[in-house]
């Protein structure tokens, strides 16, 4: 309970109201038992005039008022009977004989529901009579409940489409009394907000507010009756509450009767009578939020359209239904136009309503969508940079608008093709266009949508400019915590790019190129990357043999790596234009494979790979990937291979001299296929076999260990050789007498690991003699003693 | 007008029954039991004693008259503009002035401009009684009942409708200058009492005759007990301020 004096002392009125009420109540069932209606009657009238009270706020009046009319309920019950011995006339003079006018009235019409029970009179006499009595009470909150007393006690009794009481009596009447009852009803609770008052201003309006129910009732009672048909509705009925709503100017009453009465009323009455309807809206009060109203209304509307697609086709054919829509959308426009106050995000939600409305009832219909996406421009255009005080409420509002589509559509290149659906997206200030164009990818990613045009691309491109590269307009750092996943993101969307048509897909990916290179450093090293490796699987499965196609694309992969090189990833650059080197070589490009490899690869290992375990991995990769190409002619490779021997021999760290040497020694084979220098490969292949061991040889003692490691690896590397590419099984004993000689020197326990893994080897040696015979001229028994 | 019942002196013992008429005894004037002045008609039985004080006893008769004539059937509204300038203007109208006693008073209140906070209007039945004549002419008043017509301020245009059954009221007809002796008015006095509760009222005299039982289909049932009596818990008790308003 609050600890509000006055709602203390509210609560303290009403429960003593309350105990005389139930006293009272309690006193006419007593008299009603004895069946002594007189005494009942006046027990009845005392416990009434405890309404009579101007002290409680309508919301405990409201408390009393329900406890009162419980008790009034036993009274009618028993009237209802009809053993007190009077007529039913009789008794309807004898209440008004009570002086004061509230219980009179309460009674009058407790006893006049009766009497039109008893259908001894036509219902309107009463109806008219009770609605003409009831002026009597003026004051707000007590004729306010008084007039929905007489409401409620009629509520059953309304002549109408079969019911009962129809006798002198049509539904016209109980159409007349509702709306003469409503409009009394509006007349008292409008003023409500100008007496004077013992409570804020705020917590009047408050209170009134809930009271709008009362008002609102009637016109569900309205909608409630069957007679009442769309005819009666649009010509008769409709207007008169439409004139009352109009005339009583009152912006919370205007608000919640006009909601009220679109929630009330069937939509397909409001279909019919749509112009009135609108019309009407539109001259509301200034103050009243027409969008929100306007924005029920459509809703209703859809939902109408949505459940009833086949009664609307037949009747009206779907012209009508689309008509709809173009009548909603013109209608906001005018909305806009002639209200002098137009709250923006109001209107957005309005906006919203309307797109809601397109995709419920005309799915089809994309260019609607466009339209409605032509509104919010113009109605947030040159608000969203913060030039009015709800620019963060517009923003909101705007980003729900165009995330609908996204969610709908599951299919961002529907958007794209909606001009002003993307001429929004880029009036909005920085970060908002971030978030909504991160979606955007974000959208695209998650269904898989393929982007096949170059112009797509490139629209989506230009519109993902905060991702993409440096905008003029941004705000703080881009490259914050978000930063890894929006680029990744971006990545992700370069395999959303296709064409079946290959060149077509070239040329997207060049003008995905083109975006991404002005995306700064820090952004290429996302996007580059597999926009390369995009490119290069492309060839790859690309069957073609246009030669000229191939080239143009293998010189974007070169570019796009250039790019990456200009802008400071030597490592990366490096291993891409191996990948294109090979790319190329595989396809039958020898000279661009070779320009990549030298131009490309090794320039960048001269200049800018600096640190030795790089250069070491790099040269390692290089060697791979010369031992994969096969394309170029015998000079070529020659130099090729020589050009890396030297290289390898330059290497910083001895041990990674005697790795590279060894890994050079493997390229050799490939020259078999050249056929008349197989002799010279072959010692060439043993020299640098040699010349690693010797490296290796030539390292401190101390090193023990890791020339151990060493040596062992050129061993099995030897191993190798001999089978794949025909090394001479003799290079292969005396680098085991090396390997021997190295081990005895080294004092190396028999049981230590390298010592088991130059088992293992022997073994293995041992093993392969049986396939192939080179491997039985291999002298492994010289190692028997250091093994005994 | 006097009988003599017996007219030789004897001794009278036990029951003895004794005829009498007054022939056209004249009753000009209804019977009547006012505040200040009662009219009565009874009969005086009195047994004259030698010896001792005379008996008397006396029986009431009361006397209705009903109308011999017809009255005339002009029954004219009564209608009135009253106001206070800027402050209040109210046009009232009973259907009729002239009723019979278990009539029902119909009448409406247009409210052509309101500019002050009435909190309620009610219409009292005002009963006056004149006795006397020529300078000593003593009136007294009585309240015979309030009647709420009206709860609440009303906007301009409000039209509220009035409607009092009499029944509920003891009333008798307007007695006009009775024997010369005295007189019985009523009076309809519309009152409205505004937030501050000062009142504004209008008096207006009313006729009341009596009809034959026959022609009156209404009979009196009691009234129902004034809830003002009780009022509700809290009800703030001013002492009401009076001011006259004038006629326009």
């Amino acid at each position: 309970m609050s600890n509000d004096p006055f709602e203390i002392e509210q609560q303290k009125l009403l429960n003593e109201a309350i105990q005389v009420v139930n006293e009272q109540g309690q006193c006419m069932k007593i008299e009603l038992d004895r069946n002594s209606l007189r005494s009942a009657l006046t027990a009845c009238a005392s416990m009434i005039s405890e309404l009579r009270t101007s002290l409680l706020t309508p919301r405990n009046y409201y408390a009393l008022y329900l406890v009162a009319s419980q008790h009034l309920n036993s009274l009618t019950e028993h009237i209802e009977m009809g053993d007190h011995g009077l007529s039913m006339n009789e008794l309807y003079e004898l209440v008004q004989l009570c002086g004061n006018i509230l219980p009179r009235l309460y009674l009058l019409i407790a006893v006049g529901s009766c009497y039109i029970k008893s259908k001894e009179i036509p219902a309107k006499d009463i109806f008219h009579d009770l609605v003409e009595m009831t002026k009597g009470v003026q004051h707000p909150t007590r004729g306010l409940f008084l007039r929905s007393f007489l409401s409620d006690s009629t509520r059953e009794l309304l002549p109408d489409r079969g019911s009962e009481y129809n006798r002198g009596s049509t539904v016209n009447d109980s159409i007349d009394l509702i709306l003469t009852n409503f409009t009394e009803m509006n007349k008292l609770w409008v003023r409500m907000q100008h007496g004077k008052s013992f409570i804020s201003q705020a917590r009047k309006e408050a209170e009134r507010k809930q009271l709008g129910s009362l008002i609102g009732k009637n016109l569900q009672r309205l909608a409630e009756l069957e007679g009442l048909t769309i005819g009666i509705y649009q010509s008769d009925v409709l207007t008169r509450i439409l004139k009352q709503i109009d005339k009583c100017g009152d912006v919370l009453a205007q608000q919640i009767l006009m909601e009220t009465l679109i929630l009330a009323f069937s939509d397909e009455y409001h279909l019919r009578t749509l112009p009135t309807l609108l019309d009407t809206v539109l001259k509301l009060t200034d103050g009243v939020n027409i969008q929100s109203i306007v924005g029920l209304l459509i809703e209703r509307l859809s939902a109408y359209i949505k459940e009833n697609p086949s009664k609307s086709t037949h009747s009206q054919g779907v012209e009508e239904e689309k008509d709809i829509f173009l009548v909603m959308s013109d209608y906001v426009v005018q909305v806009a136009s002639e209200r002098d106050y137009v709250d923006t995000p109001d209107m957005l939600r309005l906006i919203g309503s309307l797109l809601n409305m397109v995709f419920e009832c005309f799915p089809g219909e994309i260019p609607y969508v466009d339209i409605i996406f032509d509104l919010v421009y113009v109605h947030i255009d040159g608000k969203t940079r913060g030039e009015t005080s709800d620019c963060d409420e517009i923003l909101r509002e705007t980003r729900k608008l165009l995330l609908v589509p996204m969610e709908t559509f599951q299919n961002i290149t529907t958007l794209l093709d909606l001009s002003n659906y993307t001429k929004v997206i880029e009036i909005l200030p920085y970060e908002e266009r971030k978030y909504v164009v991160t979606r955007l990818a974000q959208n695209a990613v998650d269904n898989d949508t393929q982007l096949t045009s170059v112009e797509e691309v490139d629209l989506l491109l230009s519109l993902l400019g905060p991702l993409v590269r440096d905008c003029d307009d941004k705000t703080g750092n881009d490259y914050d915590e978000d930063f890894d996943e929006e680029q990744n993101l971006v990545a992700s969307m370069i395999s959303l790019f296709y064409n079946p048509e290959f060149e077509t897909h070239i040329n997207i990916l060049s003008t995905a190129h083109e975006h991404f290179s002005a995306g700064g450093i820090k952004r290429i090293t996302y996007t580059l990357v597999p926009l390369v490796f995009s490119t290069l699987q492309l060839i790859q499965k690309s069957g073609t043999q246009d030669k000229t196609l191939l080239r143009k694309a293998l010189k974007l992969a070169g570019t796009a790596v250039t790019s990456l090189h200009s802008a400071g990833k030597p490592d990366i650059s490096f291993r891409l234009y191996l990948h294109a080197a090979l790319a190329a070589g595989k396809l039958g490009l020898p000279q661009m494979s070779y320009d990549f490899l030298t131009k490309g690869a090794l320039t960048i290992y001269d200049e800018e790979i600096a640190s030795p375990k790089n250069r070491f991995d790099a040269m390692i990769l290089f060697v791979a990937a010369l031992k994969e190409l096969d394309c170029f002619s015998h000079d070529s490779y020659d130099t090729l291979v020589n050009q890396t021997a030297v290289t390898c021999s330059r290497l910083l760290h001895p041990e990674h001299q005697a790795r590279a040497l060894t890994a050079t020694a493997g390229l050799f084979v490939s020259a078999l296929d050249y056929g008349e220098n197989q002799f010279v490969e072959a010692k060439l292949m043993k020299d640098k076999l040699s010349k690693a061991a010797k490296l290796v040889n030539a390292m401190e003692p101390d090193y023990q260990e890791l020339k151990e490691e060493l040596i062992l690896e050129m061993l099995d590397y030897g191993v190798y050789l001999v089978g794949a590419n025909n090394l001479d099984p003799t290079t292969l004993s005396s680098l085991i007498t090396v390997t021997k000689n190295f081990f005895e020197e080294g004092k190396t326990s028999n049981t230590s690991a390298h010592a088991i893994h130059l088992k293992k080897t022997l073994k293995r040696i041992n093993q392969l003699s049986s396939e192939n015979e080179a491997y039985g001229e291999v002298d492994i028994y010289q190692l028997k003693d250091f093994f005994s | 007008m006097e009988h003599q019942l017996e007219t030789e002196p004897g001794v009278l013992e036990g029951s003895t029954m004794f005829e009498f008429s007054f022939d056209n005894a004249e009753k000009p004037f209804e019977s009547y039991n006012g505040m200040n002045v009662r009219l009565r008609y009874f009969l005086k039985l009195t047994i004259m004693r030698k010896f001792a004080a005379n008996i008397t006893r006396e029986h009431e008769l009361w006397v209705i008259n009903y109308p011999s004539q017809q009255l005339s059937p002009k029954n004219p509204s009564i209608k009135m503009e009253v106001g206070i300038e800027d402050c209040l203007h109210i046009e009232f109208e009973y259907f009729r002035s002239k009723f019979h006693l278990n009539d029902v008073i119909l009448g409406k209140i247009y409210f052509l401009l309101v500019a002050i906070n009435i909190k309620y209007m009610e219409i009292a039945l005002i009963k006056k009684e004149s006795t006397g004549s020529g300078h000593n002419v003593y009136n007294e008043s009585d309240t015979l009942a309030k009647f709420e017509i009206m709860d609440g301020a009303p906007v301009r245009g409000e039209v509220v409708p009035i409607r009092i059954f009499l029944d509920g009221f003891d009333l008798t007809p307007t007695y006009n200058s009775i024997h010369s002796k005295y007189s019985v008015k009523y009076y309809l006095n519309l009152v409205l009492v505004d937030e501050e509760d000062r009142r504004y009222f209008k008096q207006t005299d009313i006729q009341l005759f009596r009809l034959p039982p026959e022609n009156s289909k209404r009979e009196g049932f009691a009234q129902l007990e004034d809830p003002d009596k009780q009022p509700p818990s809290k009800r703030r008790k001013k002492k009401k301020s009076s001011k006259s308003k004038s006629k326009k």
